[in-house]
């Protein structure tokens, strides 16, 4: 992997990321500066151009892209974080967990608790924490990325295809019937590449994502040009 | 750069919030699904590619050999300093 970020890097090629997961309201101004620093440098980059830049290595209409990753689908997200986005001209890619959506706002804490979700103390006075679907809808009809961050958030063996097929496919088929298309982008929990396990690979196909975030790589996946 | 440099810096970034800041990072884009040949490198690399060249080898020498999650610790440390020019960590503290 060392080769392939350091060819990444001498080529000017590698992606720009900005990682994010809680963006609470007390860091507004944080977030604020951050987007605007950003913006000065780069574009924004949807799903689209971002196909373009790895099957040419150049941006669409020439501007370098950065990608403000979001993980883990918080309301926070949607009320702190788009609207500054959309301030400064940039599209956030939010990785969500529909998981998370789906749990009654009673149980959300302990849901988020057992699966290395972090919340925010008290930050809403109604308690809940997790992206709404109304609010992924939103998100997604004005132009962000709704992308798939596991069905439960939940570390599983990459060997236990009875655990790894719900985590993927079925997150997949939520955002598919919740969004009324299926999402492009997957993002694992903790980092593996597309070909280093041939079931999660199995899984990753049948669910029909066409990109792969990991810790150290995006990719393309194989199969989506011959569908094209 | 020094290694005692990168180690604290590794040290620094590890200890901000994670959880409610932004981390900058960089990563290679592969594309599967197609068969496209490699891009071309510049003879020397890039400055930053040389500053990656220089920090594996420093972080090699002084822990043997290197995790995922060390060199994932070497390209944050770069794209903290590297992608805006001035670090991103600092941005926030800058005046208005």
């Amino acid at each position: 992997m060392i080769e392939a970020v350091r060819h990444s890097l001498a080529a000017g090629a590698a992606l720009r990321v900005v990682n994010y997961h809680n963006t609470p309201a007390v860091r507004a101004a944080q977030f604020d500066a951050d987007f605007a620093a950003l913006a000065e440098r780069y574009g924004p980059v949807t799903e689209d151009m971002l196909a373009d830049y790895l099957a040419t290595g150049a941006w669409p209409g020439g501007r370098p892209g950065v990608i403000p990753a979001f993980y883990n689908g918080y309301r926070n997200n949607f009320d702190v974080a788009r609207p500054l986005l959309e301030k400064h001209g940039l599209i956030g890619w939010f990785f969500a967990v529909p998981g998370f959506t789906h749990c009654p706002i009673p149980d959300q804490a302990a849901f988020a608790a057992r699966r290395t979700i972090r919340l925010v103390p008290d930050e809403y006075a109604d308690g809940r924490a997790a992206l709404s679907w109304d609010e992924m809808q939103q998100m997604d009809e004005g132009g962000h990325v709704i992308a798939s961050h596991t069905r439960t958030h939940t570390r599983v063996e990459l060997d236990d295809s009875d655990a790894l097929w719900p985590e993927i496919v079925g997150a997949q088929d939520e955002f598919a019937a919740r969004l009324g298309h299926p999402v492009r982008s997957f993002a694992w929990l903790f980092g593996g590449r597309y070909g280093e396990t041939e079931l999660a690979d199995r899984a990753v196909d049948a669910a029909g994502y066409e990109f792969l975030f990991s810790n150290l790589a995006v990719q393309r996946l194989p199969g989506v040009g011959q569908a094209e | 750069m020094d290694i005692d440099w990168l180690e604290a810096e590794i040290e620094r970034l590890s200890k901000l919030p994670n959880a409610e800041v932004g981390v900058p990072m960089f990563l290679v884009p592969e594309d599967l699904s197609m068969s496209r040949p490699p891009a071309d490198v510049p003879e020397g690399g890039t400055e930053i590619s040389r500053a990656f060249d220089e920090a594996i080898a420093l972080l090699q020498a002084r822990r043997g050999t290197l995790t995922p999650r060390d060199i994932a610790a070497v390209i944050e440390v770069l794209a903290e300093h590297h992608l805006l020019g001035r670090p991103f960590s600092s941005i926030a503290a800058e005046p208005a």
